[in-house]
């Protein structure tokens, strides 16, 4: 009896409670399936924990059903462009960063999306600021030190990057130009390959995100002379920004957010924002992004549009080659 | 002593009933997805990450590591029975494995292998135990000039591999180079061959080559031939090696090891080269080379050793210098962080017991390997009893679900199809695909970092031979070259000799 008693209150909760959403939502229902979060790079990088940190939470909160699907290939283009493609009923999201809403479009002359008419932006969840970082034994100790040694051999410094086109390599290209300064560029293959060379001093310094350098600088083998965010990031006070060493308003971060293909109705959109954002207040999921950038659709939108310009701008003077 | 005395505390946290059992439900995972394709270690970690952010970090970086060897022990099971190598690093494997399989010795190559991988694991534990730290600040001083000359060395010594026509054999690795190159560069950031295809910007897979090129076409020959052969022997031999057989494998299973230790701790290489060059090595040194590819079980052995060896070394530059070697420790360095840990050279002293409880789980999970494949050979090796009309179906949908599920991409199952109706092809020229793997692996890593090395250097090609472990590659390659130009050409002047007395 007792088993029945409560089987019959777990229903009636979740009768009323469907009434309840139901009321106060104009799409009805929604969502009434699983909602699918494409994460268009393997499973494991960062983009995939984010995404595995937003499916989880709103799953175990709110009972959705928010599945990770991994559609990895080109840089992100191909789950991109799976995302563009799909049917706009809110029931189709993507992980989109940096590269692929605001840089793609300068260096891939066959992108088959179009990150502005394709895309509605929902909500911005991280931004991670670029390091610079030298080998502990370097003379470069600064900035000014940087630019000093590039000045004296122009040319001769080695910069290396986690790859061609990603946010790194153009944040170096980008401080090139600003500090009016040459020096040659390194692409590897990912950050794990680069540091080798960077700790031992073979590269002269190496540009990437904070997390893949912070063991090493740590532990006493790299040196982090500069952040590329506009403000100190959080884990790393003690280092100055490139815009307090004497370049105001040098500003480079990889920032990452939820998406979603465009038509996809304008209450939906509302409602994903708002779960996404309840999602960003939880204390866990706070600590575990630690640099959060929590906004919502229209300054979304203003920073793509903004980012593209930049790096549309650095592509063209640094002369990288479109692909 | 330090390290007997830090290994003793090691065992007594990997020895607690907990992690004895985080250790097992890793290996036991490992096992279950190096058996099928696709479904490799990266994959299974990915989707258990959130899971072991509720353990405490020793226990879930004991399971996850274990999910990580326990893969290249499984992966050679497939290899062996069906000629489809579940693990990137078992395509060696299947070349002498597949054969025995066939010749009805199915239970001693599996066998093989797990003994193989047990004696490899334990030794290269060992070595990280010992000589960790050591090894991985060595491991830092290898930059692009150092990776080029050992690579150069690599396909040097791969003229060694090939059995049969050296002209076949030369055009095989070309056709692997090529495969290698489809995609993005490295360099320039430029596509190659991508015919305007964006699902090959990132390249042609390695499971999509091996598999097509192994077991599809293996499928595709078998349904070829019309008249009524069986694929396996009905006639199952013992199921264990016997005592010549653990002969056989004693040196060649301790050179592997060697090998794939020494691979495994450079954060630049991938464990199938470790693989390949132990097969390699055990061809040059065998008395008859031309029992290789037809089934020799030294073939089985050194190439599985060097997989677990490398998978356990791999682990030195991950812990000692939070230098991830490949995807699979990035993701494992990612858990870490996400448990509020560090990883670096630091963990060693702040948390000892994390570093000295997962080098001994190290231990626990390679016996628990042995405990856990050796009784399996008889259920595996029956499998080869199944007809092979219910088998080939089967073979066929797991490659296909495999290729599928690694990047949720049809146009990967279309590729790996296409690459089966090349390998036939091959096969009806009478050329290996083992140096067309070689080119495909080893190409890609020759070219990026000879490019690196000259673009750092600013052209100057002086590099390769000041710097002192660079130099010493190009003089082993140079004797290598040597030792086997001299024999033919002395063998080609006793021949004109002999051809000048008759005359």
């Amino acid at each position: 009896m007792n088993r029945w008693a409560s089987r019959a209150a777990a229903a009636a909760a979740i009768i009323l409670t469907a009434g309840f959403s139901g009321a106060a939502l104009a799409q009805a229902g929604y969502p009434d399936k699983p909602i699918r979060l494409i994460v268009p790079f393997p499973p494991g990088g960062g983009t995939d924990i984010l995404g595995r940190i937003v499916s989880d939470k709103l799953s175990t909160t709110l009972g959705w059903k928010v599945v990770v699907e991994n559609k990895a290939g080109a840089g992100g283009t191909v789950g991109l462009d799976a995302a563009a493609k799909a049917k706009p009923d809110g029931y189709t999201l993507v992980i989109a960063q940096t590269s692929n809403l605001s840089i793609a479009p300068s260096i891939m002359s066959g992108l088959p999306y179009d990150p502005v008419k394709d895309f509605s932006p929902v909500r911005l969840i991280a931004s991670v600021p670029l390091a610079i970082v030298v080998g502990v034994n370097s003379p470069i100790k600064s900035m000014g030190d940087l630019v000093a040694a590039a000045k004296a051999n122009p040319g001769k410094l080695l910069f290396a990057s986690p790859g061609n086109a990603t946010v790194a390599h153009l944040a170096g290209e980008y401080f090139q130009k600003i500090a009016g300064v040459k020096y040659t560029h390194v692409p590897y293959k990912g950050t794990g390959q680069a540091l080798p060379d960077v700790i031992s001093g073979r590269a002269s310094f190496f540009v990437a995100s904070i997390e893949s350098a912070t063991a090493q600088v740590k532990a006493g083998q790299l040196r982090a002379i500069a952040v590329t965010s506009l403000k100190r990031a959080p884990q790393w006070p003690d280092v100055p920004t490139v815009a307090e060493s004497g370049y105001p308003g040098f500003e480079a971060i990889t920032w990452f957010g939820v998406a979603v293909p465009a038509g996809t109705p304008a209450p939906i959109i509302a409602r994903l924002d708002a779960e996404v954002s309840k999602v960003l207040d939880a204390p866990d999921v706070k600590e575990r992004l630690n640099g959060k950038a929590d906004v919502g659709p229209a300054e979304f939108a203003a920073l793509i549009k903004s980012d593209h310009d930049k790096w549309a701008s650095v592509v063209k003077e640094a002369g990288i080659k479109v692909n | 002593m330090d390290v007997l005395s830090n290994l003793a505390l090691g065992f007594g946290v990997a020895l607690t009933l907990k992690n004895l059992t985080y250790c097992f439900v890793g290996v036991f995972l490992g096992t279950l997805i190096g058996v099928l394709p696709g479904i490799g270690p990266l994959v299974t970690i990915a989707m258990l990450l959130p899971i072991t952010f509720g353990l405490d970090p020793v226990s879930s970086l004991i399971m996850l590591a274990g999910i990580f060897y326990g893969a290249q022990y499984g992966g050679s099971t497939t290899a062996i029975l069906v000629n489809m190598p579940g693990e990137v690093s078992s395509a060696v494997t299947a070349i002498d494995g597949y054969q025995m399989a066939r010749q009805g010795r199915a239970g001693p190559a599996l066998a093989t292998a797990a003994i193989a991988s047990f004696v490899a694991g334990i030794i290269s534990t060992l070595l990280v135990a010992f000589f960790g730290p050591l090894v991985g600040k060595w491991a830092l001083e290898f930059g692009a000039a150092e990776y080029f000359s050992l690579m150069l060395m690599g396909l040097v010594f791969s003229a060694v591999l090939a059995h049969g026509d050296l002209v076949k054999s030369l055009a095989m690795v070309v056709v692997g180079l090529m495969l290698g190159i489809v995609g993005t560069d490295v360099t320039s950031g430029l596509p190659r061959f991508s015919f305007g295809v964006v699902e090959l910007l990132d390249g042609v897979g390695f499971t999509v080559v091996a598999v097509g090129l192994f077991a599809v076409a293996e499928i595709v020959q078998n349904l070829a031939r019309t008249e009524k052969v069986e694929v396996f022997t009905k006639d199952v031999k013992n199921l264990m090696p016997t005592w010549a057989d653990i002969k056989a494998i004693t040196m060649p299973t301790l050179r592997g090891t060697a090998l794939g230790s020494f691979f495994g701790a450079l954060p630049g290489i991938t464990a199938s080269v470790a693989a390949f060059s132990a097969y390699m090595l055990e061809k040059k040194l065998a008395k008859d080379p031309s029992r290789f590819g037809k089934g020799a079980i030294e073939g089985v052995a050194a190439p599985e050793a060097a997989n677990n060896a490398a998978a356990q070394t791999h682990f030195i530059p991950t812990l000692t210098l939070g230098i991830p070697a490949s995807a699979v420790m990035a993701l494992m360095l990612g858990a870490l962080t996400m448990q509020g840990i560090q990883p670096g050279p630091q963990v060693m002293t702040s948390r000892p017991e994390l570093f000295w409880g997962l080098v001994a789980s190290m231990f626990v999970g390679n016996v628990l390997l042995l405990l856990l494949n050796l009784p399996l050979v008889g259920l595996w090796a029956r499998l080869t009893q199944v007809p092979y009309r219910w088998l080939f179906p089967a073979i066929l949908m797991f490659a296909a679900v495999g290729n599928f599920s690694l990047n949720n991409s049809a146009m990967d199952v279309y590729l790996c199809a296409a690459v089966g109706v090349l390998g036939y092809v091959f096969a009806k020229l009478d050329c290996q695909p083992a140096p067309l793997i070689l080119g495909y692996v080893l190409g890609p890593m020759l070219e990026e970092n000879l490019r690196r090395a000259l673009l750092m250097s600013e052209g100057s090609f002086a590099v390769f031979v000041t710097r002192p472990i660079s130099l010493a590659f190009l003089l082993v390659t140079a004797l290598i070259l040597l030792a086997m130009i001299v024999p033919t050409l002395r063998r080609g002047r006793e021949r004109a000799l002999e051809e000048g007395d008759a005359g």
